[in-house]
C-alpha cells in the first residue's frame, strides 16, 4: 500500500511536471510565434497603412479583371502609378524617371541647372534668334541651326518686345535630364523640337581688364562647371598680372552647376569660413570655404539677375552675407534646393527635393532669391549693372573722382536696397 | 563512484542537447509565425481583388461575374521604393497619405492611355451622383471650364437663383465666397459654387464690356437639373430637345413626348445635339419608347461575352414619323440612340456625325467613396457595326453655321423633311 501509494504519488508528481513542462513550452512556442509574427510586420510590412495601399491594389485588380482593351505591362501600370504618386507633392524639382532615359542622368547632376546649348540673339523685330550652337549639345543633335527663330518653350510664346532674354533662359533652362518643346521658325516653316536638357559643354569663364577703368578685372562665369574653379584662378591670376586691383563677378544668367565648383571659386574671395548651410529633413551640414584664396581682400562686386540660380545664388549669397561683396543687379532666380537623385532596383530613379540651402546668414535661398544690395535693371545699348558696379567700386577704390564723374549718369537708374 | 562521475556529464550533454533542440524549435516556430505574417498579409492584400465590385450603375454585372483572383501579385516594389524614399527624404512637407494614393492612382490610370477610363475622388464623386439623380442644389446655371481658367456661364436656368440674381451666359465665375476658381478644375469650382437650398454665395464675376470683375450673391435653391425641353412646330411637329441621359430621363422624355402626342403632335424630332451621353439603361429604355421589338444596341464585353440589349413592341409613340438631330456634341448613349433608329430605320438622321464614343465604363464606388470607371466592353450598333471613332453619320448632312446667331438650319431640315418626306 504504501509502496503503492508511492508509485502513484511518484506518478503524479511526474505526471504534474510533464504538465507544467509542457505548459511552459506551449508558452515559450507562443512567444516564439509571436515575437516571429510581429518581427514580419515591422520588416517586412508593406510601408503604409492597409486602407491606403488596398485603394491602389483594389483599382489594379478591377482594371486587370474588367478593362477591355489589353493593359499596359505591369512596370508600366507601376512607373504610372510611381510618377502620379510624385506629381501629388506638387514640387517641381521632384519627379519620377523610367528606366530608359534613367540612364541619361547619370548619377550625381542633382540640382544642376541644365541647357540646350545655344547662344541667342534678337533681331530688329525682337525675335530670339539662334546665334551659335555649341557642337555635341542637346540642339546641336537635335538639328537646330543659326539662323533659327525659337518661336515659343513649352507651349508658351516668348514675349518679343521684352527688353531682355530672361523669359525666354528662364524656361529654357531648367534641371538636367528634362525635356523642354521648342516652337522653331525655320525661313517658312514652323516646326516643334523636343530636347532634354543637359550640361552644356563650353567653356565657363571668360574675362578681361575693363576698358572703362583699367584697375578693375571683370570674370564672368557662366556656369560652374568641374574646370570653373581652375579658370576663375587663372583668370584671377592674369588680371592680377595685368594690374588689376578690383573685380566684378559676373554671375547673371549663371544657372548653376556643380555646388562644389561653387564653393571652391567662393573660397578665392573668402579665406574659409562658412559658405553654405544645407539643411535635410534630419539635420543640417555646413560646407566651409577652402583657405588660401588668391582675390582675398580686392574690392569686389557680383552681378546677379533673375537667371542667376542655384550654385550661382550660393556664391552670390556668401559673398554678401559675409559681408565680402556688393551685389549689383536684379533679385535672382530663387533655386534653393537640393535634388538628390536615387536609382531603384528596376533601373529607374527618382528625383526628390532633399534639401534646402541657407546663406551663412541663414537665409533661404529658394522662392524669394537674393536681393540685390544695389537694384539695376537692364537697358538697351548699355550694360546698365555693369555701370553700376563699376561706380562701386570706384568708390572703393577712392581718387576716382573724375572717372565717376563720368559714369556718373547711371546713377539715374540705380536705387538703393 | 563511476556512476556519479558519470552523470554530471551525461547531464550536460542532455542539458546542451535540449537547449539546442530548445533553441531549433524556438526558431522554427519563430520562422512559423513570420510565415504566417506573410501567408496572412498576402491574403490580405489579395482579399482586394476578392471584393466584388459595388454599384455597377452603367450597366449591370453578369450575374455570373464572379471576379477572378489575379493570377500573380503585381510587384509593386518599385513603388514602394518611391513612396518609401519620398517618406524618408523629401524636403517639404508631404501631402497626406490618402492624396499621395489618389496621385498614384490617377497616375496608374493614365497609363492606360484611355480617355475614358478614370478616378474620381469621393467630393467629386458626390457632385456627379447629384447631377446622374437629375436634382441638385446650387445657382442654376450649364457651366463649363472657361480656357483661362475660371467656371464659363453656357446659360441660366430660366427664373432660377443665378438668372434671378443677373448673371447671363458668357459671364466668368472667378471666385466663390472669395476664393479663387481660377486655378480651380471645374469639380472643384462646382463644389464651392454648389451648397445647400436656402444658404447664399457670393460670386466674383468677369463679364465682357465690364472693366472690373463684380460681385453677385446668389441664393441656392433644389433645382431640377433640365432633362427635356418641348415645343410645338407648325404642322403638328412635335419638337422635343434631351440635354442628358440621367437616371429620370426616359421617364421624362416620355412624359414629354406624351404630352406632344396628345396636344396632337403627328412627327417628332428629337434633338440630341450635344447630347453628352449618361446611363447605357436609359439609352436603351429611350430607343425602346420609339422601336418596336429589335435590336438597340450590341455589347463585347473584356470576357468576350456577347449581351444583346433589345426592344419590345407596346408603346406609344413606336410609330410617329421621327428625326432625330445629332452633331459632333452627340456622344455615347445620344450615339446608341441615333444608331438603333438608323439601322432599324425607324426614323432619319440629320445633322452630322455625331462623336464617336463607343465604348462602356463600368462604375465601382471603392471602400472610401470614390469612384472608378473602367471601359470595359465597346457596343455595337443592331447591323453590328462598330461607331468607336468614327460617330454615327446622319442620313441628310446639314452644316451649322456660325452667323447668323440663331439660325438653325438642322431644324428647318428636319421640319422640311417632315412636311415634304424628303
Amino acid at each position: 500500500m504504501g509502496s503503492g501509494d508511492n508509485d502513484s504519488r511518484a506518478m503524479w508528481l511526474q505526471i504534474k511536471g510533464a504538465f507544467w513542462q509542457g505548459i511552459g513550452a506551449g508558452i515559450l512556442m507562443a512567444i516564439a510565434f509571436m515575437a516571429g509574427f510581429l518581427y514580419r510586420q515591422y520588416v517586412f510590412a508593406p510601408p503604409t497603412s492597409h486602407t491606403s495601399f488596398r485603394l491602389l491594389s483594389e483599382i489594379d485588380a478591377l482594371l486587370e479583371q474588367y478593362y477591355l482593351y489589353e493593359l499596359p505591362d505591369e512596370a508600366t501600370r507601376i512607373h504610372g502609378a510611381a510618377k502620379g504618386l510624385v506629381a501629388s507633392l506638387n514640387d517641381p524639382y521632384t519627379f519620377f524617371v523610367e528606366p530608359q532615359t534613367a540612364d541619361v542622368d547619370a548619377t550625381n547632376l542633382a540640382g544642376r541647372f541644365g541647357g540646350i546649348g545655344v547662344e541667342v540673339t534678337r533681331d530688329e523685330e525682337g525675335h530670339f534668334v539662334i546665334a551659335t550652337v555649341y557642337p555635341d549639345n542637346p540642339a546641336a543633335e537635335a538639328g537646330l541651326m543659326v539662323g533659327d527663330i525659337i518661336v515659343a518653350v513649352d507651349g508658351v510664346v516668348m514675349d518679343t518686345s521684352a527688353a531682355d532674354m530672361n523669359q525666354l533662359l528662364s524656361a529654357v533652362r531648367g534641371e538636367i535630364g528634362t525635356p523642354v518643346t521648342l516652337t522653331i521658325q525655320r525661313g517658312t516653316q514652323t516646326f516643334e523640337v523636343r530636347l532634354i536638357r543637359a550640361e552644356v559643354l563650353i567653356p565657363s569663364t571668360f574675362w578681361r581688364v575693363v576698358e572703362q577703368d583699367p584697375r578693375v578685372g571683370y570674370i564672368q562665369i557662366t556656369r560652374f562647371t568641374e574646370r570653373a574653379p581652375e579658370e576663375v584662378r587663372q583668370a584671377i591670376a592674369e588680371l592680377h598680372d595685368q594690374g588689376v586691383s578690383a573685380y566684378v563677378l559676373d554671375l547673371r544668367d549663371n544657372g548653376g552647376g556643380l555646388v562644389d565648383a561653387a564653393i571652391r571659386i567662393t573660397g578665392e574671395f573668402l579665406d574659409g569660413g562658412v559658405v553654405l548651410y544645407e539643411q535635410r529633413t534630419d539635420g543640417e551640414q555646413v560646407y566651409n570655404a577652402p583657405r588660401g584664396g588668391s582675390a582675398l581682400d580686392a574690392p569686389l562686386v557680383v552681378l546677379i539677375n533673375n537667371g542667376t540660380a542655384s550654385a550661382a545664388e550660393i556664391v552670390a549669397g556668401a559673398l554678401q552675407d559675409r559681408g565680402r561683396a556688393v551685389l549689383v543687379g536684379q533679385r535672382s532666380f530663387g533655386k534653393g534646393t537640393v535634388q538628390t537623385i536615387l536609382t531603384l532596383s528596376d533601373g529607374s530613379s527618382v528625383h526628390i527635393t532633399t534639401a534646402q540651402w541657407f546663406t551663412p546668414g541663414h537665409h533661404p535661398i529658394a522662392a524669394q532669391g537674393l536681393t540685390p544690395d544695389i537694384a539695376v535693371e537692364p537697358a538697351q545699348g548699355e550694360d546698365t549693372a555693369l555701370l553700376a558696379a563699376l561706380e562701386v567700386l570706384a568708390a572703393q577704390l577712392g581718387q576716382a573722382r573724375e572717372r565717376v564723374h563720368r559714369i556718373g549718369r547711371v546713377s539715374s537708374v540705380m536705387s538703393f536696397n | 563512484m563511476s556512476e556519479s562521475a558519470l552523470q554530471p556529464k551525461g547531464g550536460f550533454r542532455r542539458a546542451a542537447l535540449f537547449v539546442t533542440l530548445g533553441i531549433v524549435l524556438s526558431g522554427a516556430i519563430f520562422a512559423s509565425g513570420v510565415m504566417t505574417g506573410i501567408v496572412l498579409d498576402s491574403k490580405l492584400l489579395r482579399g482586394a481583388n476578392l471584393q466584388p465590385p459595388t454599384l455597377p450603375n452603367i450597366a449591370a454585372l453578369e450575374s455570373s461575374g464572379q471576379p477572378q483572383t489575379a493570377e500573380e501579385e503585381v510587384d509593386m516594389t518599385t513603388f514602394w521604393e518611391v513612396w518609401d524614399t519620398l517618406e524618408d527624404r523629401f524636403y517639404y512637407e508631404l501631402p497626406s497619405p490618402q492624396e499621395r494614393v489618389y496621385g498614384a492612382i490617377e497616375g496608374l490610370i493614365n497609363s492606360l492611355n484611355d480617355p475614358y477610363t478614370s478616378f474620381v475622388s469621393p467630393e467629386v464623386a458626390r457632385i456627379l451622383e447629384e447631377d446622374n439623380s437629375g436634382t441638385f442644389e446650387g445657382i442654376g446655371a450649364f457651366v463649363e471650364e472657361a480656357p483661362e481658367g475660371g467656371v464659363y456661364i453656357i446659360r441660366v436656368f430660366e427664373g432660377g437663383p443665378a438668372d434671378k440674381a443677373g448673371i447671363r451666359a458668357g459671364d466668368i465665375i472667378i471666385a466663390a465666397d472669395g476664393v479663387d476658381l481660377v486655378e480651380k478644375s471645374l469639380q472643384e469650382a462646382l463644389l464651392l459654387i454648389r451648397g445647400p437650398a436656402g444658404t447664399s454665395v457670393t460670386l466674383t464675376i468677369v463679364r465682357e464690356g465690364v472693366p472690373e470683375p463684380f460681385e453677385v450673391s446668389v441664393n441656392r435653391a433644389r433645382l431640377d437639373i433640365p432633362t427635356v425641353e418641348t415645343r410645338m412646330l407648325e404642322g403638328h411637329i412635335g419638337y422635343v430637345l434631351l440635354y442628358d441621359f440621367n437616371a429620370r430621363s426616359s421617364e421624362r422624355l416620355r412624359t414629354a413626348v406624351r404630352q406632344l402626342m396628345d396636344q396632337g403632335a403627328e412627327k417628332l424630332i428629337l434633338d440630341l445635339r450635344g447630347n453628352p451621353g449618361g446611363f447605357l439603361d436609359e439609352a436603351v429604355s429611350i430607343a425602346d419608347l420609339f422601336l418596336p421589338e429589335g435590336t438597340v444596341l450590341i455589347q463585347r464585353d473584356v470576357d468576350g461575352r456577347t449581351r444583346e440589349y433589345t426592344s419590345h413592341n407596346g408603346d406609344f409613340a413606336e410609330r410617329i414619323p421621327l428625326v432625330v438631330l445629332i452633331n459632333e456634341g452627340s456622344a455615347s448613349a445620344s450615339e446608341i440612340v441615333a444608331a438603333a433608329i438608323q439601322d432599324n430605320e425607324r426614323g432619319t438622321l440629320i445633322g452630322q456625325t455625331s462623336f464617336g464614343k463607343g465604348a462602356v465604363q463600368l462604375q465601382y464606388t471603392l471602400s472610401d467613396g470614390s469612384l472608378l470607371r473602367v471601359t470595359y466592353a465597346a457596343w455595337f450598333t443592331p447591323n453590328d457595326e462598330s461607331i468607336n471613332g468614327r460617330g454615327v453619320t446622319p442620313d441628310i448632312a446639314v452644316e451649322m453655321p456660325t452667323e447668323p446667331a440663331g439660325a438653325d438650319p438642322q431644324l428647318e431640315r428636319a421640319v422640311e423633311f417632315l412636311q415634304t418626306g424628303h
